[in-house]
């Protein structure tokens, strides 16, 4: 039988029995999550761990610092006719700050053009024309709302959960529950991540085993050509790692029995052979060289402005076939207000929109042509939106974690479909809200895991990546 | 989904505020809080009329079944306490009161829940009601709220599945430490009276022990155990030479006497006490947060009692002051607690350092809401205080009872009034954490009192040149400045980086002018007087250097004008708004204002926002300066350089005037930035201060800050009784809880700390959940065991070497790991331990090694000082050759080897750590360029130094007989492959090991030749042998 990868082995007992008995990581948590309950997987084409999955991955396209959703996929006609009028709101950020929201603001329309498509006929702005073309295929949320004013806590909750306190994050949740489909790659990889606002909280596996960590690939704004996982390979070759590997087999075979044995010590000979296997399957993932030359151009790797999302995207569509569960394909940078944070100058949405609208839309297409949609979840949204009004009356527009939009698309979910609605200035989510507990509960759900029984027992209570909330949101799923 | 409670939250502050919620299991509730009592409720239904029970039927049941009963019936968690499934659940009201009151709508909080008028208190949470459902609530409110429904279930009475308060006794954990009893076999064989202990239990339960590890194993498993480090060629030779028959308590009483012996258990504290030096928000980093490392090895190393070591962490610089306070008095009287061995400066340092404990936790310091950061922040020191010294989950008590152990919210919020006595943060957009002054010696003081003299006359001094330099400049380009004051300046004459009116975008039409001659660039702007708060100019400059700058900003004045101009900063340090009068002359120069001091980063908001809200007459925009207060933004102004020279050029003795004073200038802000350099290294350490308005608080419902219930008074956990004074003055009341933790007759304190220092050496705690003594913690197996080492180390003054001699030299410590059929079914976790665990190098014992193993180990004591400057911790990497516990605990940047092998997460209180078998471990074995660079480094020692075996050779387990009629060549291998396993093993190569090792460097043609390519083969062979060693099992693991 072959070994996962993360064979893993655990302080706690009953986890480090499961670990011995089950073979490692994959079985391990199935066997946890499942209990008495085990049902055979076969009877679900997807997998599922609770019930039938519909979905078995996802791909997250992260906007850091926060798309303004009136000037993307929730057009407000008001704000073009009432541009400049004086109106009065609660403020998210004063509210935090002082108690008191109220006051008035000055109403901005956005410089950008909206156009229907498709037969759904949505309504999407010139910033995101290609992906406007795939309206058919996208699952639009407009009524979400979410938790934290400022980028660090609605990140933080974006990915874990929690605006503060240390949580897993969604992905090693994911991969807690379903386990690795390839045991080659790590099952979590998070591409070209930020080191601010949470860093690697935002891919970590807090308390959950470091197996279910996520495996961060690249820097953020880079061109795309760092993009492999750390410590892979060293300049010898192959021959000659091989033949160290030769010598220390043979000691640690000799030291195994010296020392008596155990499947600790049988885990750490395993994790020397499991590098050695991803060593090779890697670079075949990781290596764009097969790809056509048409393919590079739909990406926009043969321009400058769209090359390093183009790549992210690419890699994202190869990790997704090579069977990794969780994928975040980040846009953003390092800085205290990232990429998108456009508090004033809204206008440089158009620079950020630019370098990844056409990406996004080659990689849906790519996906729907490969057939890899249809059980693939795509998730596009920032970890808040912006407000309807200019900020301080300037030129752009403030954080606004009360309503804003995210686009999904694939395994599961209705295609040409939207779904709730904010208040008549796009500020508020207001109709059929869906809360960020409530977008992760309904993800899981459609990798066939029940967010409440997705839970691990750490000092002495049961945890969740929902906390004590989340509801399924039915309403979205096919 | 829906449901509201009175005076409640928003589902948005629900959910934020219940983070922290322990709540395990859904379906589980904690008892309320007493309610008002409804003594006639049985007979409401009959008073109800059939157009009332009609219109309840029609309108309200179906509202409240689609809307609301998903959360708030009686067989669900009943958020905010409230239920609505019945007449008597409304009646009892929720958490904070009544949700509705019949006949008076607007008084309860449901109508105003529905209504979504109040942002904290939006209900149902998926949306608002239609405006006819909102009515109908109003007209049912009106009507008196008749209900038919009557509940099945009793209410207010629901179980608890906590522990309460008054049998907490039942708990081992909470009774008192047991008085002594001797063990059983006492005198009949056992080594030790520990050995004695457990001894008895292997007996009772049928088990036997392993055998002893090898003397060379002992060994080395105590130099890992006491100080994270291989044992030498130098160490083993002598150990092994050494017959005598207390060889082993020699041995020890070596190591704990080491100062490695500090910083092996100093780092084991580090773990528990989340100890970070950066916050990954942003990735600050705090400078200062090294005293505490240092105050925490030193402790160890210094064999500091653990009582005193928990009272600095809760009060030390409260005891300091107490200190200097009586230093006044009576001459010394405040040196008596001087420990030995440190100066008396050093120490109250150290005391003032030590409370770091309290605010170094990882805080999202970003967030707007301040009450909820200052809540949260308590929050984090409850559950570092909790489960770090007391064992107990406490902070699962902030939103309702403890759902387990007995910890009521009454008790959170006891020792929360406690800790909001304290401030640990300034607040700001991202608030700000303290640096305390540290207490220095008299000869410091007044050397720092003398510089800081010299620096404020020094800027003083300054400010006149830069005036002196600006005249002289403005005269060089062709003006008096007797006439500058109603001239048109041009931009590049001035310093800093100037923005001219041109350069800001508009919102809105501003109206150029030049009819007033005192502006500087084209002209300025202004509004006309017209469409007030309709207009803005953002002022934002390319690429202004990182630093602090005064800002200022020119206008010309007049009646006319408005004379409260908005203008808004964004900074680094947030938003600020400055009011600007321009009916009154500007001050410097009758052109400029300064709006202030800021402070700019890199990618960071850098802009300015002048508008016209609410003014009162015309606003006029000339300019913005931006002028650098750091040295070094000082000299990246130059923009008038070119314009100086032009004009120089026109005028040679201006020029040398202008030279002359732009020297002297220079020459007194260098000395400056050099005091200030000296002002800077005044010590200082990350703490906290009292606020001196020490107070009870609120229970937060719910956890919520905006919801405030029933003051508590400070004080503590009451499933322990003590017999130590409740906190009630000014003072945050922090000595009392230093004292209450430390108490005698408060037995967790010390058991914990005894579990702990067990588990740090035998790998493995008595109580194995350390971080967790509550009722869902594992029991110890030998609860007399642990009351007998709580007994002893009391006798010792809980200092913490005397109890960890006592363990390693057990007999139970020696014992080798070893695989028994019958015992592994018998006693499977070794609760008895029959054999001893099996450890493993952790991740800095494993960094450490190789870099003994290279010889580059810098035994350096102290950390280092930081990069000068370095504000994040993005991408830092330190290539320093210091023992790992000295690397620079950044929260973003942690080290990826030791991240590899289970480093605890410096942002969580680790009692234990993981202890994962992954591939990327093996990938960094293999293949991080760190580890392959320790490979050749130590290869490179070994060709160059050759074998250090020598003579020793029968010593070290293995009879070299007969190896002299070898070839040279493998002769050679086989010494230097026999000093390389004794380094890396701490034994010599099996045969079969040595053969194998051998083999592959012969092979390969290792020794052959002697040209400078052989001489390059040979280390690179060597080193591929190094580094498989690093690799292989033996190393990594201790027998």
């Amino acid at each position: 039988m072959q070994r996962p990868l993360f064979a893993a082995t655990e302080a706690s007992t009953r986890r480090h029995f499961l670990g011995q008995t089950a073979c490692g990581f994959g079985a391990l948590a199935a066997a946890g999550l499942l209990g008495q309950e085990s049902r055979g997987q076969d009877d679900w084409p997807l997998g599922g761990v609770h019930h039938a999955a519909r979905a078995k991955r996802i791909i997250f396209l992260f906007m850091q610092g926060g798309v303004s959703q009136v000037d993307s996929f929730d057009r407000k006609s008001v704000l073009e006719q009432r541009d400049g009028e004086q109106v009065n709101f609660n403020d998210a950020r004063q509210l935090a700050n002082t108690g008191m929201g109220q006051g008035l603001q000055r109403l901005m329309k956005g410089p950008w053009e909206f156009r229907s498509y498709g037969e759904s006929g949505l309504e999407v702005s010139d910033l995101f024309a290609h992906m406007g073309r795939h309206a058919d295929d996208l699952c639009v949320v407009r009524s979400l709302h979410t938790e934290g004013v400022a980028h660090g806590p609605a990140t933080l909750f974006l990915h874990c959960g929690s605006t503060n306190t240390i949580r897993p994050s969604m992905g090693s949740w994911v991969l807690y529950g379903l386990g690795p489909d390839n045991q080659n790659l790590p099952g979590f990889v998070s591409i070209s991540p930020s080191v601010g606002n949470g860093g690697a909280r935002n891919y970590g596996s807090a308390f959950l085993p470091a197996a279910v960590q996520g495996t961060s690939i690249g820097r953020p704004g880079s061109n795309g050509r760092d993009l492999m996982i750390r410590h892979l390979n060293d300049e010898r070759s192959r021959e000659q790692q091989r033949r160290q590997l030769d010598l220390l087999e043979t000691l640690n075979h000799q030291q195994r029995e010296r020392m008596g044995g155990s499947s600790e010590l049988d885990a750490v000979l395993d994790s020397y052979e499991l590098a050695w296997r991803m060593q090779e399957a890697a670079p075949e993932v990781f290596d764009l060289a097969d790809e056509s030359a048409e393919t590079l151009t739909a990406y926009g790797i043969d321009d400058p402005v769209t090359e390093g999302y183009g790549r992210r995207c690419l890699l994202a569509r190869r990790l997704c076939e090579a069977g990794v569960r969780f994928i975040q394909v980040n846009y953003g940078d390092n800085s205290a207000n990232p990429a998108w944070d456009q508090h004033s100058d809204l206008p440089k949405h158009e620079n950020h929109a630019r370098a990844c609208d056409r990406p996004i839309a080659a990689l849906l297409n790519d996906l729907k042509q490969r057939g890899l949609l249809e059980d693939t979840i795509v998730w596009w949204g920032s970890e808040f939106g912006r407000t309807p009004y200019a900020q301080k009356n300037g030129t752009g527009r403030d954080h606004n974690p009360g309503g804003f939009t995210v686009c999904l698309a694939g395994g599961g979910l209705k295609p040409g479909f939207v779904y709730g609605s904010t208040d008549e200035f796009g500020h508020q989510a207001i109709e059929n809200k869906v809360h960020m507990h409530d977008l992760h509960a309904s993800l899981l759900h459609l990798l066939g895991i029940d967010h409440e029984r997705l839970t691990y027992r750490y000092a002495g209570r049961d945890f969740r990546l929902t906390d004590i909330h989340g509801r399924v949101v039915h309403d979205l799923f096919a | 989904m829906s449901l509201l409670s009175s005076e409640g939250p928003t589902i948005v502050t629900w959910l934020r505020l219940l983070l922290g919620v322990c709540i395990a299991l859904l379906g589980m509730v904690s008892t309320r809080p007493a309610k008002a009592q409804d003594p006639d409720a049985a007979e409401v239904s009959e008073a109800l009329s059939e157009t009332q029970v009609e219109f309840f039927e029609k309108e309200i049941r179906p509202l409240l079944v689609s809307h609301c009963l998903e959360c708030h019936a009686s067989d669900t968690e009943a958020s905010g306490g409230l239920v609505l499934d019945s007449r008597e659940g409304w009646r009892l009201g929720g958490d904070s009161g009544a949700a509705i009151v019949p006949e008076s709508p607007d008084e309860g909080s449901l109508l105003r829940a529905v209504a979504y008028e109040d942002p904290r208190l939006q209900m149902p949470p998926d949306g608002k009601l239609s405006d006819d459902e909102i009515s109908a609530v109003r007209r049912w409110i009106e009507m008196g709220a008749p209900d038919p429904r009557s509940s099945s279930v009793p209410l207010g009475s629901r179980e608890s599945t906590a522990l309460p308060l008054e049998r907490s006794q039942e708990h081992w954990a909470y009774r008192p430490i047991e008085p002594a009893a001797d063990p059983a076999r006492i005198g009949i064989g056992s080594t030790s009276r520990i050995d004695s202990f457990l001894d008895s239990s292997m007996a009772d339960h049928g088990v036997s022990p392993a055998p002893r590890v090898s003397r060379g194993a002992l060994l080395r498993r105590l130099m890992f155990d006491l100080h994270g480090l291989a044992p030498t060629i130098h160490e083993l030779t002598e150990f092994e030479q050494d017959d005598r028959p207390d060889a082993v308590a020699r041995q020890v009483d070596r190591l704990l006497a080491s100062p490695r012996f500090g910083e092996r258990y100093g780092r084991h504290w580090l773990d528990v006490a989340r100890f970070g030096e950066s916050l990954t928000l942003r990735g600050l980093v705090l400078p200062n947060a090294w005293r505490y490392r240092d105050f925490v090895v030193e402790s160890f190393d210094l064999d500091l009692s653990y009582d005193q070591f928990v009272r600095q962490q809760i009060a030390g610089d409260l005891y300091a002051a107490d200190a200097r306070a009586t230093e006044t008095d009576a001459a010394d009287s405040g040196a008596a607690d001087v420990p030995q061995g440190l100066d008396e400066v050093t120490w109250r340092q150290h005391q003032v350092a030590a409370t770091a404990y309290l605010a170094l936790g990882n805080n999202n310091l970003e967030d707007q809401d301040k009450q909820q950061l200052e809540m949260d922040i308590i929050d984090e020191q409850l559950d570092v205080i909790g489960k770090g010294l007391l064992g107990q989950t406490i902070s699962c008590s902030r939103c309702h009872d403890h759902k387990f152990d007995p910890i009521p919210t009454a008790d959170y919020y006891a020792l929360a009034g406690i800790l909001k006595g304290i401030r640990t943060v300034k607040h700001a957009n991202v608030s700000d954490w303290i640096d305390v002054d540290l207490p220095m010696s008299d000869e410091q003081r007044s050397l720092l009192a003398a510089i800081t003299s010299e620096v404020a006359t020094g800027k003083e001094r300054l400010k006149q040149f830069d005036l002196d330099i600006a005249a002289l400049k403005a005269r060089m380009n062709g003006e008096l400045p007797a006439t500058l004051a109603n001239v048109p300046l041009p931009v590049d004459v001035l310093p800093g980086v100037v923005l001219d009116d041109s350069q800001a975008t508009a919102v809105g039409d501003w109206t150029f002018s030049q009819y007033s001659k005192r502006y500087i660039g084209e002209g300025y702007r202004h509004d006309a007087n017209e469409s007030q708060g309709m207009k803005t100019l953002t002022f934002a400059p390319e690429a202004l250097p990182p630093g602090r700058y005064e800002i200022r900003f020119a206008f010309n004045h007049g009646d006319s004008r408005a004379s409260a101009v908005p203008v808004t900063v964004f900074s680094a340090d947030g938003e600020r708004e400055v009011i600007v009068n321009q009916r009154v002359e500007p001050p410097i120069d009758g052109r400029w204002v300064s709006l202030g001091e800021y402070r700019f980063e890199p990618n960071g908001q850098c802009y300015l926002l002048i508008s016209n809200t609410n003014t009162n007459g015309f606003v006029i925009v000339d300019a913005i300066q931006f002028l650098p207060l750091d040295a070094d933004s000082a000299n990246t102004a130059p923009a008038s350089e070119e314009a100086e020279a032009e004009a120089a050029a026109e005028n040679a003795a201006l020029r040398r005037d202008l030279a002359a004073l732009e020297g002297e200038r220079k020459s007194l802000s260098d000395q400056i930035a050099e005091w200030e350099q000296q002002l800077a290294l005044r010590p200082r350490s990350i703490g906290v201060v009292e606020t001196g308005a020490g107070a009870d608080v609120a229970i937060h419902v719910r956890g919520n800050v905006h919801n405030l219930g029933a003051t508590v008074a400070r004080g503590f956990p009451r499933f322990v009784s003590v017999d130590v004074p409740v906190p009630n003055s000014t003072a945050s009341g922090r000595r009392d809880l230093a004292a209450w933790l430390t108490d005698a007759q408060q037995p967790l304190t010390h058991r914990v700390m005894v579990n702990r220092l067990w588990l740090w050496t035998m790998g493995q705690g008595l109580v194995r959940t350390p971080d967790n003594f509550g009722t869902t913690g594992q029991s110890p197996a030998h609860p007399e065991l642990l009351d007998d080492l709580v007994r002893r180390w009391r006798a010792w003054d809980t200092e913490p070497k005397q109890l960890v001699r006592a363990i390693v030299l057990t007999d139970a410590y020696a014992r080798a790991w070893t695989s028994s059929p019958s015992e592994e079914v018998s006693d499977p976790d070794n609760l008895w331990w029959w054999r001893g665990e099996r450890r493993r190098l952790d991740a800095e014992s494993l960094r450490d090694a190789m870099l003994q193993v290279s010889g580059e180990l810098w035994l350096r004591r102290g950390s280092e000082a930081l990069p000068a400057k370095l504000k994040e911790d993005y991408g830092f990497e330190s290539a320093s050759p210091v023992r790992s516990v000295y690397l620079p605990a950044f929260r973003n940047a942690i080290n990826d080897l030791l991240a590899a092998f289970d480093m605890a997460d410096p942002s969580v209180v680790v009692g234990q750590r993981n202890r994962s078998t992954v591939a990327p471990q093996a990938l960094a074995l293999l293949h991080d360029p760190w580890v392959r660079e320790r490979a050749e480094v130590a290869a490179r020692r070994l060709l160059t130094e050759g074998p250090a075996l020598g003579a020793d050779e029968e010593l070290l387990g293995r009879d070299a007989g007969g190896e002299e009629r070898l070839d040279p060549r493998v002769a050679r291998a086989n010494e230097l492959i026999a000093t390389a396993c004794v380094r890396t093993w701490g034994r010599r190569p099996l045969e079969s090991e040595q053969d194998a090792l051998r083999s592959f460097l012969l092979e390969q043609g290792f020794g052959e030749g002697s040209s400078a390519e052989a001489a390059s083969r040979d280390l690179a062979l060597m080193t591929e042998l190094m580094q498989t060693l690093f690799a292989s099992i033996e190393f990594r693991f201790l027998e």
